[in-house]
Formats: structure tokens, C-alpha cells, sequence
């Protein structure tokens, strides 16, 4: 039965008020509420540790007698929590004062020196869609029980898709709601580290620091590709973490066993646990975000143009972010709404140009990502290894290039329009079933 | 409760009880000193419940026993008791008594059970260290002016120690100055980063300030403490937030520099000062070329100054306004004889320096055109 918190304190409090005097009560009990309820124990929200030992010493008794007159109570627990922001929304308006002198340049967000979160990144300003929901899902689950649920959490998707904002909610979240500390760090930074503690002769101190954290969060482990010694030692800290039950959760632009020059052993330990991906995101999830975006801004844009920017610019979200920022700033420079072709000209840049590779290139992309020599496509040879890299080849070109089918065959040796038809129905089909053949076109499309 | 005492010993530590005590709070008991006589030994505490303090001094006691006394009214009574030696202080149901061979006073008491506790950090999950509370001291007294005096930010209206490479290091800005001061220590500590609340730190370099020797410092997530040699305990509210990484926003190199001795900026400060204007605007000119750096401030309804000063001038030439009060206030802390003046441009901050000293830095923004 879920109970009313607020009311089971209001009434416990009625009980408080008729035994202490006027002042008292307004001093220790007013800024004071029940965060949660948990096997019997009561959380208590107090402003300062001065409450929280006033409460302890002279009313913990009686406290838990009030509350067991409407529910069954063990024990209070008492948490100091930041008083909230309503002393500031007053002093806010008297401070407004000009001052001529301008601001340095301080960032807004101040990221926390200790473990490298960013506090703008919650999973309350998270927007979630149908593309994203299985992932925010798991980053949920692993973020109430780390360590138990989901271990490793390895999140993937392209650039600007929210990977990072993701991984960091995780840990803002883990580290407001438990005393677990909490480390984020880009690959790229852990090898720099571990090159130093090398170069200075402290390995041990480096490995001291690293398994001194319950959660560690690692962004963008491709980079970690043929950076052997970082692996190896991203390995030991792995199976350390991973016996003692602690979290660790990584982002990567690709699928571990696409990550290029990464040892097996790391391949199979980051799929161990809860691989999941971010794709692409539909266009109402594209909407959404924009106007969550905007809300956050404090800023309405009109249905058209959000429905504009959604579907002209698609996919990545940082990019989306951006256009929304220059039209904030342009309607704000001029004061009155945009129309929709000076919007245009603002996402103008941003749109892709068609793309220009020439097929030649792709079918020297496409040889080597299959590791066969160039000229064999063009050959007659219908061995196994060659066919279907030729095969995809006429479909890339065809769906992503739009080229005719006649004129996939010229250039791939003179073949008949028919084969050329033929493979390309053959890899849509084949894309229905195998996810294997599905991450492989994905790979070599962002290599073109 | 009866004890006897030394009055000059009284005197000094009920002074420094009665600046702690809650000043018109809706809670009465709060501006009262607590005294607790036991075991040869006096406690005195007092508490706003943003600062607690303790301390312990030792006096002759006939009857242990402990009352609460509103904290201005004895504090200003035996602070302007006549020459005398000895005091004796004795409680009866709801009064104490002061007494000196001339003078017998009653004043009212408080129930002393509705006195806050002390908060006393335990050694769990706290981190302990400790420092010369001059060094301390020192590092609050040169950036703490810095902060921002709202609290909108309490990140920012608040000063932000951590410590780095050997040093500890004391930062404060508000947004249009700001200040960092380093302490070389001579063993290395590993301290958490902390903020200390801007309104708690007059009155902790106030108390620390009479301490000599080594101070333990006791600190954990929402709270830190201060411990002497001789039982004296002061524990203050520190910020849960995170301080702006303010490393990026030091500029690395400068477009015009200015070298001049100290004592002549500050003179010739005090003159022009008088002639700004109401946004205390005061205007720099450079000229490298010319060897000319001049300080001028006009006010319509006043009248103008300009002072050209000998200094040292490198670079581009440069016009450029600041508020005088957040230039001069940094000058105090500077222990060098020369300073330097680095700017880079219209828009970005100057930054002050002393020459040959690594361990203080100031920012400060020019006021725009």
C-alpha cells in the first residue's frame, strides 16, 4: 500500500507541535520531511547536523511513537540534505543590481573535480523515445542496484546520441543516492593517466586509485584501440571490479567485437554483462527532444519549426541541440519570431551535402574492410570469401547512392543488370535475419 | 553550580563565546552562552547553528553543575568590570550569580536542556589533518574578500580550499574577481576539497587567529571541525557543490604588461579613487612606447584626476576600465614590493601578481564600454 509521506509526517508532526514550544518547533522540525521508507526505517530529511542531533537526542523516541500510531516503524534514520531552493528564489529578485563589470568567463555546470560528473546530466533531463528506452532502461536498473543487476552495462550508438548524458545520469544518480563513489573517466584520459603513472613509476599508486571506487564509468573505450598496455591494464582493473561486485559501466561508438584492435579477452568480458544499443532516433523522439531542449531554455518555438529542424537534420542529437541554440539566439537578437526560411538558412550548414565518393572508393573501403584484394571484385571469380563483399558493394551503391543497376554492373566488371538486382535483394533479405551482416553494413557505412 | 575564577581568563573566553551565539533568532536559547563546570574544568559553548564552538579552561570549582546565560548581557557586564582579580560565579534555581569583592549582580538564566549539541565529527568516515593555524588563516584572510556575497551560488559565495602538488590551495571569486592563494606546506596532506561558507569565515579566522601552534581539522561531507592543543573546538557547515574549474580561465600569456612597486599603485589608488564615479570606475591607460602608464577617474560632479606613474610597460598599447575597489582589495595580500599588471585585451580579465611571488594570483574583469 503506498502511503502519503507528506501526510504521515504532517500527522506525526500535529503530535510534536502540542508537546514543544511555538519557537522550538519552527526551528528543528520545520524544514524537516520523510525522503523514503525502507524496511521499517524512516528517512528522515534534516536541514544540518545540528537538527539531525536534536532530534537524535531528545525526540528519537517520541518521533518513532508518532509514526507508529498510522505505520509499523523500527527506526529513524536522519540525512542531511541541502535545504532547498527556497530561500534563494527570495534573495534572488532583491539581488538584481547592475554591475558594470563583466563576468569571467566561468562555466555554468561546474564539474565535479572528484569524479568528473557533470551535474547537468540527470536522468531527469534525459529524453526518452522509443529508440533509446531499452537502453535507459538498463542504465536505470544497473543505477538502483550497481553491481548486482547489470555488470559491465556497455552502451553503444553513434556520435550524439546521448551515450555520455546517459553513463554520467548513472553516476549522478548512484552518487546523490548512496555513499558508493563514483569515477567517470574517457578512455582516453585512463591511458594518459596510466602513461604517466608508468613514465613516474607508480603503477601501484595508479591501480590503488583506480580500485579505491565502487562505480567507474568509462566513455568511449574504442579509443583504446591498439593501446595495448592501457588494456591490459583496463583488464586486471576489470576482474578486480568485477569480483567485488562494483559497477562499471562504458560507452563506445561501436558494438565491443567491432572495436578494432582489442584484445579478445576485453571483447568478451565488456559483453558479458548488458550490451545495448542507442540507434538512430525516429522523428517523433527527434521532436520530443527538441522540446524538452527548449523547455529548458525557458523558450517556446512553434510547432512548425520544431517539426522542421526534427526532420531536416537527422540522427545526431548534439547537432539538433545546436541549430536550436542559433535559432534561441537569433529570435532573441531580433526580437520577434523567425520565419521558416530564415530557419532554413540557419540549418542550411547543417544538413549533409549529397555525398561524392566516387565507387572506386568504395570498393577499395569495402575489399579491405573484408581483407580481400581490390582487383578480385572486379575478376569473374565466384569463390565464397569474394562474393558477398561484391555483393555488398551493389548494395551500398544502390541504396546509398542511388546508382542504377546497369550501372553498378559496368562498373563492377561488366556484369548484367539481373546479378546486380539479384544481390541486392539477396543482402535486403539477408538483412531481415543476420544482426551479424546488419553491424557490418553499419560499419563500413561509417567509413564511406 | 559554583566556580571561582580568574576574571581576565572569563573575560577572554565568554568574548569570543558571545560572537558565536545566534544573533536575533526566533530561538532565544541560541543567544545564550552554555557553562558546564566539571572535573577542575570550565565549557564554555555557544552556537548559531551554522558555527558551534567549545572551549574548555581551567578554574577552581566548589559545586559542578551547568546553566545557560544570555550571552550579550554577561559578556558585556564582565567585560566592564573594574580592576578586579578573581570572579565567582554561583547558580541558584533560575539565576546566576556574579560576584567580585565590590560588585554582586543576578542575571537570568536559560534551561539549559533546551541547548543545542555540539556537533562532534567522529573519526568514521571523516578526514583529519592538521596545520599551522597561521597557515590557515592566512589563506582564508587573502582570497576570502572575493566571494560573492549572495547566495544564489553557494558555490560561489563561499571560499574553496583543496590541495594540490604539496600546496594548499585557498580560491574565491564572485564572478567578476577572483582570487587564489597557495600555502606551501612543508609535509604534503591529502585533503578533500571543501567550501567553507563565506558567512562562517570572519568568525573562523576571528577564533583561529588567537590559536598558536598546530590545528587539527576535522572534516566530512557536510561538516568541519577545528581542534587546538588546549581543548578549544569549532566546527562550521561546509558546501556540498562543486567550485567552476577556474584553471582554464587563467590566461597564460599577456598583450601588455605593467611592472610598478606596490606602495606607489596603492598611493596613487587612494588619490584618484576619490574623484570615481558612482560604479567606481577608474580607467588605465598604457602606452609601451611613450614608457607612460596613467590612472585617471572622473566624476561630473566632482571633478577628474590622472596620475602618471613610473612603471614598466611592455606590449600593445591598451585603454581599458575597472572598479576600483576590486583592484585595491586585492593589494593587501600581495607581500611583494613590485607587482605586475597583465592584460589581454578589452574583454579579458587583467590578472595582478607579485613579482617573484608564485603563490598569489587575482583575476579581474574590466567594466565594459
Amino acid at each position: 500500500m503506498p502511503i502519503d509521506l507528506k501526510k504521515l509526517w504532517d500527522s506525526a508532526l500535529v503530535e510534536v507541535e502540542l508537546t514543544v514550544s511555538k519557537a522550538n518547533f519552527s526551528m528543528w522540525f520545520k524544514e524537516t520531511y520523510i525522503l523514503k521508507i525502507e524496511d521499517g526505517v524512516v528517512y528522515l530529511s534534516v536541514p544540518n547536523i545540528f537538527v539531525k542531533d536534536w532530534l537524535l537526542n531528545k525526540f528519537h523516541k517520541f518521533l518513532i511513537k508518532c509514526l507508529r500510531n498510522t505505520i509499523e516503524v523500527r527506526n529513524i534514520e536522519y540525512i542531511i540534505t541541502k535545504n532547498s531552493d527556497t530561500k534563494h528564489t527570495k534573495e534572488q529578485t532583491k539581488a538584481v543590481y547592475f554591475n558594470p563589470t563583466s563576468e569571467l568567463p566561468l562555466a555554468d555546470y561546474y564539474i565535479n573535480k572528484d569524479d568528473n560528473l557533470n551535474p547537468r546530466y540527470t536522468f531527469e533531463s534525459f529524453v526518452i523515445g522509443p529508440f533509446n528506452e531499452l537502453a535507459h532502461t538498463a542504465a536505470v536498473v544497473v543505477s538502483k542496484k550497481p553491481g548486482i543487476s547489470y555488470n559491465p552495462l556497455f552502451v553503444y550508438g553513434d556520435t550524439g546520441r546521448g551515450k555520455t548524458h546517459l553513463i554520467q545520469a548513472v553516476g549522478n544518480y548512484i552518487k546523490t543516492n548512496s555513499t558508493k563513489k563514483v569515477y567517470y573517466i574517457t578512455s582516453e584520459k585512463f591511458a594518459i593517466d596510466y602513461i604517466n603513472a608508468v613514465q613516474q613509476e607508480r603503477a601501484n599508486t595508479f591501480k590503488e586509485k583506480y580500485r579505491a571506487y565502487d562505480v567507474i564509468i568509462m566513455d568511449d573505450v574504442q579509443f583504446l584501440s591498439g593501446k595495448e598496455k592501457s588494456q591490459e591494464e583496463l583488464f586486471h582493473l576489470f576482474n578486480s571490479f568485477y569480483d567485488d561486485n562494483k559497477q562499471i559501466i562504458f560507452s563506445s561508438d561501436k558494438h565491443p567485437n567491432f572495436i578494432q584492435n582489442l584484445e579478445n579477452r576485453l571483447k568478451s568480458r565488456f559483453s558479458a554483462g548488458m550490451v545495448v544499443d542507442i540507434p538512430h532516433p525516429d522523428i517523433e523522439s527527434r521532436v520530443a527532444i527538441l522540446q524538452q531542449k527548449a523547455q529548458q531554455q525557458n523558450f517556446t518555438v512553434p510547432n512548425e519549426v520544431v517539426d522542421f529542424i526534427a526532420s531536416s537534420v537527422d540522427g545526431n542529437i548534439r547537432e539538433l541541440e545546436g541549430i536550436l541554440n542559433a535559432v534561441i539566439m537569433q529570435t532573441k537578437h531580433r526580437g520577434r519570431d523567425l520565419s521558416i526560411n530564415e530557419i532554413k538558412n540557419i540549418t542550411k550548414n547543417s544538413i549533409k551535402p549529397e555525398r561524392k565518393v566516387s565507387s572506386k572508393d568504395i570498393v577499395k573501403t569495402i575489399a579491405d574492410f573484408y581483407n580481400i584484394k581490390e582487383s578480385m571484385i572486379y575478376e569473374k571469380s565466384r569463390r565464397k570469401e569474394v562474393v558477398k563483399p561484391r555483393q555488398v558493394i551493389m548494395y551500398i551503391l544502390r541504396e546509398e547512392f542511388d546508382e542504377s543497376y546497369p550501372s553498378i554492373g559496368q562498373k563492377l566488371g561488366g556484369r548484367d543488370h539481373t546479378t546486380v538486382i539479384h544481390s541486392c535483394e539477396k543482402i535486403k533479405n539477408e538483412l531481415k535475419t543476420d544482426h551479424f551482416l546488419m553491424e557490418e553494413l553499419k560499419q563500413i557505412k561509417s567509413m564511406i | 553550580m559554583k566556580i571561582e575564577c580568574v576574571k581576565d581568563k572569563l573575560v577572554d573566553v565568554i568574548n569570543r563565546a558571545e560572537k558565536i551565539t545566534g544573533k536575533n533568532s526566533t530561538l532565544p536559547i541560541l543567544s545564550g552562552i552554555f557553562l558546564e563546570a566539571k572535573n577542575n574544568e570550565l565549557i564554555v559553548k555557544s552556537t548559531n547553528l551554522d558555527l558551534g564552538l567549545e572551549i574548555k579552561i581551567s578554574v577552581k570549582i566548589e559545586q559542578p553543575g551547568i546553566v545557560v546565560v544570555p550571552g550579550s548581557i554577561l559578556n558585556s557586564f564582565i567585560t566592564n568590570l573594574p580592576q578586579t582579580k578573581n570572579i565567582v560565579l554561583e547558580t541558584t534555581e533560575e539565576t546566576i550569580k556574579v560576584v567580585t569583592p565590590h560588585i554582586s549582580t543576578v542575571i537570568k538564566t536559560l534551561n539549559p536542556d533546551d541547548f543545542p549539541t555540539i556537533p562532534v565529527l567522529t573519526q568514521q568516515d571523516s578526514k583529519i589533518f592538521s596545520i599551522h593555524s597561521n597557515d590557515f588563516v592566512y589563506g582564508l584572510k587573502s582570497v576570502w574578500y572575493s566571494s560573492a556575497v549572495s547566495s544564489i551560488k553557494p558555490e560561489l559565495s563561499s571560499v574553496y580550499i583543496h590541495s594540490e602538488n604539496g600546496s594548499l590551495v585557498f580560491t574565491a571569486t564572485d564572478s567578476f574577481r577572483l582570487a587564489e592563494k597557495k600555502i606551501h606546506l612543508k609535509k604534503t596532506i591529502e585533503i578533500p576539497t571543501l567550501l567553507i561558507p563565506i558567512r562562517n569565515i570572519p568568525e573562523i579566522i576571528r577564533i583561529l587567529e588567537q590559536i598558536k601552534g598546530e590545528i587539527k581539522i576535522i572534516v566530512n561531507k557536510n561538516q568541519i571541525a577545528f581542534e587546538d592543543a588546549n581543548g578549544l573546538y569549532l566546527t562550521s557547515r561546509i558546501i556540498d557543490g562543486t567550485f567552476p574549474d577556474y584553471k582554464q580561465i587563467i590566461p597564460k600569456e599577456a598583450k601588455t604588461t605593467v611592472t610598478l612597486l606596490k606602495q606607489d599603485f596603492i598611493s596613487s589608488l587612494k588619490t584618484t579613487t576619490i574623484f570615481s564615479d558612482k560604479f567606481n570606475k577608474l580607467s588605465f591607460s598604457i602606452y609601451p612606447g611613450k614608457k607612460k602608464f596613467i590612472i585617471t577617474a572622473q566624476n561630473p560632479d566632482v571633478g577628474e584626476s590622472s596620475n602618471t606613474l613610473e612603471a614598466v610597460c611592455e606590449g600593445e598599447d591598451l585603454n581599458i576600465n575597472f572598479n576600483h575597489k576590486y583592484i585595491s582589495d586585492s593589494l593587501s595580500s600581495i607581500d611583494a614590493d613590485s607587482i605586475s599588471l597583465e592584460f589581454n585585451g578589452l574583454s579579458r580579465p587583467l590578472v595582478i601578481r607579485g613579482i617573484n611571488d608564485h603563490s598569489f594570483l587575482y583575476l579581474v574583469m574590466p567594466i565594459n564600454k
